[in-house]
């Protein structure tokens, strides 16, 4: 018998591999219930979905997984130290497949009242502040991803700072995924909170250590209360055929500043939801995106900027560089809603092709229902530009060296933009790496 | 150092340059002048070798070699350099990293080992004083940001760290303030000399206070006009540039 339903089993078989959870805490069963309950018997989206339109699962649906907790990792690197940011040196937790590795992470230094620890343990420690926030932000219409997290989740960060407590160094989350002959799921969770006047940076690393399939499904959950900053950075670097499909939410109070740069690099299909919620006045977002495809990639972010209330801003610069077969996909909505006057909010989508062969799709939705608002969006697509490309020539550049040159300057000024110089200088060697191997940029050389 | 023998060239069909004659000999500064939209940029991007521009007729000899059968970095190479008019934001490359780059492939041209990032920086300290730069500019992100005046500066700088044969220099007088454009001219000046030529655009004389051409041409609706000596710039400075028009004969023929 063929199974017609096609996708329609996928989750209810990876949950059942996932066996019962172990009861942490009333509350947190009853989270779990509720998100068993939402995607028990349901359909994976189709692209006959709006929001899926150009991002189809039919591969994924078909894949078997096993939990990763369950199969023994056989590939760890040799020095996993080498995976951490200097800055990191002394606050940074690591993730084996998704599993908590207490041997590779380090918390020592950290201000008086800070928490940074596996999520797992801080909930079944009874800590409130997790138990008060989790589930409560990672919430989309229609979503399937965001309940599977939470019905299996085990292990993940839980991150607390507290009122004004100011941490200048990045906390690192480094999520290594080993090279495994078994194909393996995980989901790790990230709660983040921070209280009043409140401050930090967070690095969030997910990458593939070989070219195997796996499928990484993580949800972070940020709330902000007022006045508080923050700066999150994410490395999606995933094997070149796993698949990626995050959710992240941030709840934002009164005169915080949340930024999030999300850099997009790895995964044959990576899907990512990010949502902010501008909940108070004068509150700041900035959800940056730099996106690079190569090969039969297919990178698609959906994005929502909220605003809820008056005087607030929002800046989303998401940039897309596409080589080979790939695929982009930009869908972002902004919401002004009735009460929310005199926002200001930029949007801009730009995409670069290096191939004819790959493709972009952008969609940028403004829901406006205040009148008195700033709003500016743009979405372009096309390739490097030809009077760029002579001026440098005429500098005695050559014509490949040229197109490099453009293409991670195309990628920079996304990353100029994140504080901490460490993370810069991995990020642009990734561009620079990047730009090395396009076949498109070698074929002028 | 330069001929232009009868050159035809048009973008996208329509013909802009209708029969260009030219002869820039070793260490002479031309100028050229011409009311906006008669070819002047057209004229210095095909000498550098802009692909949006088709020559149909015509050729460009560059010491001795078929300049149009050359790519524009090979030509940069051999020592041609254009100013831009409207030079180019670059976000995301730092300005001092594309200047060393494009000296070190000029160096490598000439068989010169490339020079390392501080010998670059000592290199180009001289050069920043030229131009009266502050080291800043070096950091930042080519043109991005800048001032009409400071990327027209920064134009000279890099003219400056590659040296070139033969410059182009279109229009850098163009939104210079008195004194940047004392400054730039000096730094011109210093880079001009016997093995050096330049082919200055511009719209006003005031620049030629400054640096004096041994000749000045005047371009209108893809041609040369009328060529001189400096003094006709003063006369155009004067009565316009519908006085070339209306007093010029074309090929022999009254016009
Ligand atoms: N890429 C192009 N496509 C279409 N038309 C062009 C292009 N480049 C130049 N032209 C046209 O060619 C003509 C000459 O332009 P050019 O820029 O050479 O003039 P110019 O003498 O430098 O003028 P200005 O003094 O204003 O700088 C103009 O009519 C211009 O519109
Ligand atoms: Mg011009």
């Amino acid at each position: 018998m063929t199974d017609i339903s096609n996708g329609n089993h996928f989750l209810d078989r990876l949950v059942k591999s996932f066996g019962p959870a172990k009861p942490v805490d009333d509350r947190v069963e009853e989270l779990q219930t509720a998100a068993l309950k939402r995607i028990a018997g349901k359909e994976l989206p189709t692209p006959r979905h709006e929001e899926w339109k150009y991002c189809n699962l039919k591969m994924l649906s078909r894949e078997d997984f096993l939990p990763a907790a369950e199969i023994v990792t056989s590939a760890l690197p040799g020095r996993v130290a080498d995976y951490i940011y200097p800055e990191a040196d002394h606050h940074h937790l690591t993730f084996i497949n998704g599993v908590f590795s207490e041997e590779h992470s380090k918390t020592d230094r950290l201000p008086e009242g800070v928490i940074v620890a596996n999520l797992a343990d801080a909930l079944r420690d009874g800590n409130s502040v997790a138990l008060d926030h989790l589930g409560k932000y990672a919430e989309w219409e229609d979503d399937p991803f965001a309940p599977f997290n939470t019905a299996v989740f085990r292990d993940g960060a839980f991150i607390y700072v507290p009122k004004s407590v100011r941490i200048e160094d990045p906390i690192q989350l480094l999520f290594l995924n080993t090279d495994e002959e078994q194909q393996y799921v995980m989901t790790p969770r990230c709660l983040i909170v921070g209280d009043r006047s409140s401050e930090m940076t967070v690095v969030e690393d997910h990458i593939g250590l070989g070219d195997n399939v796996y499928f990484n499904c993580p949800v972070s959950e940020i709330k902000l209360a007022e006045n508080s900053h923050m700066t999150h950075v994410k490395l999606q670097r995933d094997s070149n055929n796993a698949y990626h499909i995050s959710r992240l939410a941030a709840d934002i109070s009164r005169d915080s500043d949340y930024k999030s740069y999300a850099v997009q690099l790895g995964a044959q299909l990576s899907r990512s939801d990010v949502k902010a919620v501008l909940t108070d006045e004068n509150t700041h977002a900035t959800l940056d995106g730099l996106v690079m495809v190569n090969g039969e990639q297919l990178s698609d972010t959906h994005s929502i900027m909220d605003h809820t209330m008056p005087n607030c801003t929002s800046h989303q610069l998401h940039k897309c560089i596409i080589d080979g077969n790939g695929t982009s996909v930009f869908n972002g909505k902004i919401f002004v809603r009735q009460d929310a006057q005199k926002t200001d909010a930029f949007q801009e989508n730009r995409n670069l092709q290096l191939s004819n062969s790959g493709k972009a799709y952008t969609k940028p939705q403004l829901e406006i229902f205040a009148d008195d608002v700033s709003c500016s969006h743009g979405a372009t697509i096309g390739q490097l530009n030809p009077d760029e490309v002579f001026y440098l020539k005429t500098r005695g550049l050559q014509e490949s060296q040229t197109r490099e040159i453009l293409t991670y300057g195309f990628a920079l000024d996304v990353i100029e933009s994140i504080p901490v110089a460490s993370i810069r200088e991995r990020l642009s060697k990734e561009v620079e790496r990047f730009t090395k191997e396009s076949k498109s940029i070698k074929q002028y050389a | 150092m330069l001929t232009i023998k009868n050159l035809y060239a048009e973008v996208e069909g329509v013909e802009i340059l209708k029969g260009i004659n030219l002869e820039i000999k070793k260490g002479e500064v031309h100028a050229l002048m011409g009311p906006n939209g008669s070819g002047k940029s057209t004229l210095a991007k095909i000498i550098a070798g802009h692909p949006s521009y088709e020559v149909t007729k015509g050729e460009i000899i560059y010491e001795g070699e078929d300049l149009l059968e050359l790519d524009p970095d090979e030509r940069a190479r051999k020592g041609v350099f254009m100013a831009f008019q409207y030079p180019v934001e670059i976000p995301g490359v730092s300005n001092s990293m594309l200047m060393r780059e494009s000296y070190n492939e000029v160096r490598k041209e000439q068989g010169l080992d490339p020079l390392d990032p501080l010998e670059f920086e000592d290199y180009i300290v001289d050069k920043l004083k030229m131009v009266e730069m502050d080291a800043k500019f070096l950091e930042r992100n080519v043109n991005a940001g800048f001032s009409g005046g400071e990327k027209k500066r920064n134009e000279i700088l890099q003219m400056a760290v590659l040296n070139p044969k033969l410059a182009l220099l279109d229009e850098t007088d163009s939104g210079l303030d008195i004194d940047a454009l004392r400054i730039v001219s000096s730094g011109i000046n210093k880079l001009s000399g016997e093995d050096r030529s330049i082919l200055l655009v511009t719209h006003y004389q005031r620049i030629l206070n400054y640096i004096t051409p041994d000749y000045v041409h005047v371009m209108v609706n893809g041609r040369i006009q009328k060529s001189g000596g400096k003094e006709l710039a003063y006369e155009l400075e004067e009565h316009g540039y519908e006085w070339v028009t209306a007093n010029t004969e074309v090929n022999g023929e009254a016009k």
